[in-house]
């Protein structure tokens, strides 16, 4: 008894609706639509009175989807309403259900989301009661999607996992192929990358797969019909072939009729042939006669054949042989060229190796750098013949500037660039100490300036297919005055380890050259260092190094742990390690960047700049140097110039001790150990034995444990380790002929 | 449009770009002895797919190391990226690194501030990256 109440009142509201929506929309939907629209509505009218449900909302439906067509979705939504009501009543699930996700699709396309979620909430939970699964897998894939609007992934998640578990239930790629994609950008909303990735990846691999499906079936379609075609035409050329045997036929059973009335006369013939047969007997004779001479004739033209051919096969054996000494010929060219290319090859190498000559002697020499420098080591390890690191070292004052450079490229256009570096480092040091002051000098202002002389000269202006090239550089100023240390960098580092503390400077993220930030000044930073500290500046070459057991970079991180284990060691000894580890490293692999490091002690209070030996005053004494060879005694006299020093040499062992046994007054004995006739540690035994408290110096080239052993042995009172370094050698010597130990 | 595969060797990256299977990856070590010849089939590629480029382009660095002209090449690659960004589409770069490559990760950042496409960070551990 409910049911024709409800119908009732909801054929009221169809009317309302209908008067109403059809006022509003009169402009979108074209007439044509209209009269559809009104002749369904008939129709509801008439099943409504029919009592007719499935079919007035069949009708319903019909007039909501063209609603829906026409993007009025509002009036789409309230005939869908209407068709669910009765739906409802008459308990259709899967009507309902399809209803409900209509319904929510619409709520979709006008961006209400949470509508939408309800409705396909509802409608999931019809699917779920029909327990149909595509339709569950329908629900959940819309829901999921109207979570995902509402930032509520972590809940779409679940419902993904139970439709991929459907799809794949359902072996259909296409819907597992949906759910990898909604996975994926539903991980991606909650920031988990791995499972992006993942699912990313899955989606993709599953994409291609259908797509190269898709292009198959489309190829067997067209095969088909290509077949398809092929058999038409075989049919007609069959039917055609069939009528030509008929035709065939026909012209037979012509002829066999003819046959038929030769029989008659071939009886006839007979006895005319009886008589012709003695004829061709005869005729026979001359045949056989006449076949000799032919076979004659046969085997006189074969052999005349073959005659031609072995005349053929000798010129071939002929050309062939031409033909090989033109070979050899061209192998000689070959190897001519290969000659020439090694040559060329020699000649290029031999001007790189001309070319490094002259990049060295730009580099500042050992000499310069020992009386500038305190306690240092340079590890310099070039990948090719020239290097694209390069080293920087100027003294003005009370001031030293160093720096590590690396150029974009190694080998010869790295060179060409550190060249560059180098020129443009030494003009501007200049140029700024001409017109202002050594005290005005600041780091960063020389990287400034490093920059812009080389995107002027280089005529870098930024345009994308231009040379970027430039440099990479650490650069640090050391006033030995003010005590205080200066450093800039253009992306390369400064590390200074103080207090058994490794302390970073970085570089700016910038290098000398055309880049983003190229406006930007460079940062100057202000070291505070003590006695004894060390700094490290360097190229990335080290670190870069690949190698070890997983074929790795070294990376600063090993690098910084090795520079604090070994910090504290001589330097020299240091350089040994550092470049020992780094072959170690490389093992069997190449060499892939150029290498530089430079560690520095500071020692501010022994540095007296320039005039480092003035400060020793030993006029009144005499000091022996036992060196047979000349180059290392013109450098000890060299090195003891400003001293006030006398001077007495002895070429050999035999001559020392006959200069210390001749009685000359003498203060100080520097021993050479590797001389002629009597070595040095022989020569200062035998002197121990007339002068026991003479102090004797042993200048040696041994390694620092052995050179210790051996001169305490021989009885020497100190040794100095070659090659000497100026600032130690003369304090040392002061020591002793002072007496100020 | 055709893939790019380009093999991996002990001087230059490996290359796998596929328009289709929506991967675009760049991993290995990268010092050729002219890094613009060896990039140079790599940028006229992508500067093809930035006329026509998907919706979503998910691009991987996987470098274990670069020199200097290389990395200028990797800024171009970058470039090439922010202008598929800068036109709407999406464009995310993951980079990733050893986990105790810290220069690695660096050398990421400082790209990240160098365009506008975002930049996620994943440090793969020495151990996963053996198998």
């Amino acid at each position: 008894m409910r049911r024709p109440d409800t119908n009732k009142f909801a054929a009221i509201f169809i009317v309302i609706f209908i008067i109403f929506r059809i006022g509003l929309n009169a402009q979108t939907i074209s007439n044509e639509t209209k009269k559809l629209i009104d002749e369904y509505n008939a129709n509801v009218e008439k099943f409504k009175q029919e009592n007719n449900i499935s079919q007035q909302a069949n009708y319903l439906n019909k007039i909501a989807y063209i609603y829906w067509e026409n993007e009025n979705y509002s009036n789409a939504i309230d005939y869908f309403k209407l068709s669910l009501e009765l739906n409802k009543q008459s308990n259709n699930l899967n009507g309902i259900k399809s209803l409900y996700y209509n319904i929510g699709l619409i709520c979709s396309d006008l961006e209400d989301f949470k509508k939408a979620y309800e409705n396909f909430h509802e409608g999931l939970s019809y699917a779920r009661k029909q327990n149909q699964k595509e339709g569950i897998y329908d629900g959940l894939i819309n829901e999921s999607g109207s979570l995902k609007k509402l930032n509520r992934s972590s809940e779409a998640i679940p419902n993904l996992d139970e439709a991929l578990k459907i799809a794949q239930e359902l072996n259909n790629l296409k819907l597992v192929r949906t759910c990898y994609g909604m996975l994926a950008e539903n991980y991606e909303a909650l920031g988990n990358s791995e499972k992006t990735i993942y699912y990313y990846d899955l989606f993709a691999s599953v994409d291609k797969h259908l797509k190269a499906e898709q292009i198959k079936e489309v190829e067997a379609k067209s095969k088909e019909e290509v077949q398809k075609a092929h058999q038409s035409k075989n049919l007609t050329e069959q039917e055609l072939s069939e009528k030509e045997n008929q035709l065939e036929e026909t012209q037979e059973s012509l002829k066999k009729s003819e046959a038929l009335s030769e029989q008659q006369q071939l009886e006839l013939d007979l006895k005319e042939i009886t008589i012709r047969e003695k004829e061709a007997q005869l005729k026979n004779e001359r045949l056989i006669r006449f076949g000799f001479t032919a076979i004659f004739i046969i085997i006189l033209l074969f052999s005349l054949l073959l005659i031609r051919q072995i005349q053929a096969k000798n010129k071939a054996n002929k050309a062939l042989e031409i033909k090989n000494q033109q070979i050899s010929e061209q192998s000689k060219e070959i190897a001519a060229q290969r000659d020439l290319a090694n040559k060329q090859k020699q000649n290029i190498t031999d001007s790189i190796e001309y070319a490094k000559r002259i990049q060295t002697a730009l580099l500042p020499p050992a000499s310069f750098l020992r009386r500038s420098l305190p306690e240092h080591f340079i590890l310099f390890k070039p990948r090719d013949i020239v290097s694209g690191d390069f080293y920087w070292m100027m003294n003005k004052d009370s001031k030293v500037i160093i720096a590590a450079a690396d150029c974009t490229g190694h080998g010869v256009p790295g060179a060409f660039m550190s060249m560059l570096g180098t020129a443009f480092l030494n003009e501007i040091v200049n140029k700024i100490v001409e017109n202002k002051h050594v005290q005005s000098l600041q780091a960063n202002e020389i990287l400034n300036q490093l920059r812009t002389y080389i995107i002027e000269s280089l005529h870098q202006t930024g345009r994308t297919d231009e040379a970027k090239d430039g440099i990479d550089i650490a650069l640090c100023i050391i006033d030995y005055d003010t005590k205080q240390i200066q450093f800039s960098g253009a992306h390369n580092p400064l590390y200074h380890i103080t207090n058994n503390e490794l302390k970073i400077y970085k570089g700016d993220p910038m290098p000398a050259s055309i880049h983003q930030n190229s406006e930007i000044p460079f940062t100057n930073h202000e070291i505070e260092a003590k006695e004894g500290d060390i700094i490290y500046l360097f190229s990335d070459g080290y670190n870069d190094q690949i190698g070890g057991p997983r074929n790795r970079k070294f990376m600063s991180r090993s690098f910084q742990e090795l520079l604090l284990k070994i910090y504290q060691k001589p330097l020299d000894i240091q350089h040994q390690i550092l470049d020992n580890t780094i072959e170690e490293w490389k093992g069997k692999n190449i060499q892939i960047d150029d290498i530089l490091v430079i560690g520095l002690k500071i020692e501010f209070s022994n540095i007296v700049h320039r005039t480092t030996s003035q400060k020793y005053n030993w006029n009144n004494k005499t000091i022996l140097i036992a060196e047979d060879t000349d180059i290392n005694y013109i450098f000890l006299v060299e090195a003891l110039k400003n001293t006030g020093v006398q001077i007495l040499r002895a070429k050999d062992g035999e001559e020392t001790v006959q200069i210390v046994e001749s009685g000359k007054k003498i203060d100080l004995i520097l021993m050479d150990i590797n001389m002629p006739k009597l070595d040095g540690f022989e020569a200062t035994r035998k002197i121990r034995l007339i002068h026991k408290d003479m102090p004797i110096i042993a200048q040696t080239a041994l390694n620092i444990d052995e050179a210790k052993e051996k001169s305490e042995k021989a009885g020497c009172n100190d040794f100095i380790l070659k090659p000497i370094r100026l600032k130690l050698f003369l304090s040392t010597l002061e020591s002793y002929l002072t007496g100020n130990k | 449009m055709e893939p790019l595969l380009i093999e991996q060797t002990d001087s230059n990256p490996g290359i796998h770009f596929n328009k289709e299977a929506g991967k675009f990856e760049i991993k290995g070590t990268s010092f050729p002895e002219d890094s613009r010849v060896f990039y140079t089939p790599v940028m006229k590629w992508l500067n093809a797919y930035e006329l026509n480029p998907n919706d979503f382009t998910l691009f991987i660095f996987k470098m274990d190391y670069f020199n200097s002209s290389s990395s200028l090449m990797i800024l171009e690659i970058l470039h090439s990226l922010d202008r598929i960004f800068q036109n709407g589409k999406k464009v995310k770069v993951y980079w990733f690194y050893l986990s105790n490559d810290i220069d690695m990760l660096d050398a990421g950042k400082e790209y990240a501030t160098m365009v506008s496409v975002p930049f996620t960070f994943e440090s793969i551990e020495e151990e996963s990256e053996q198998k």
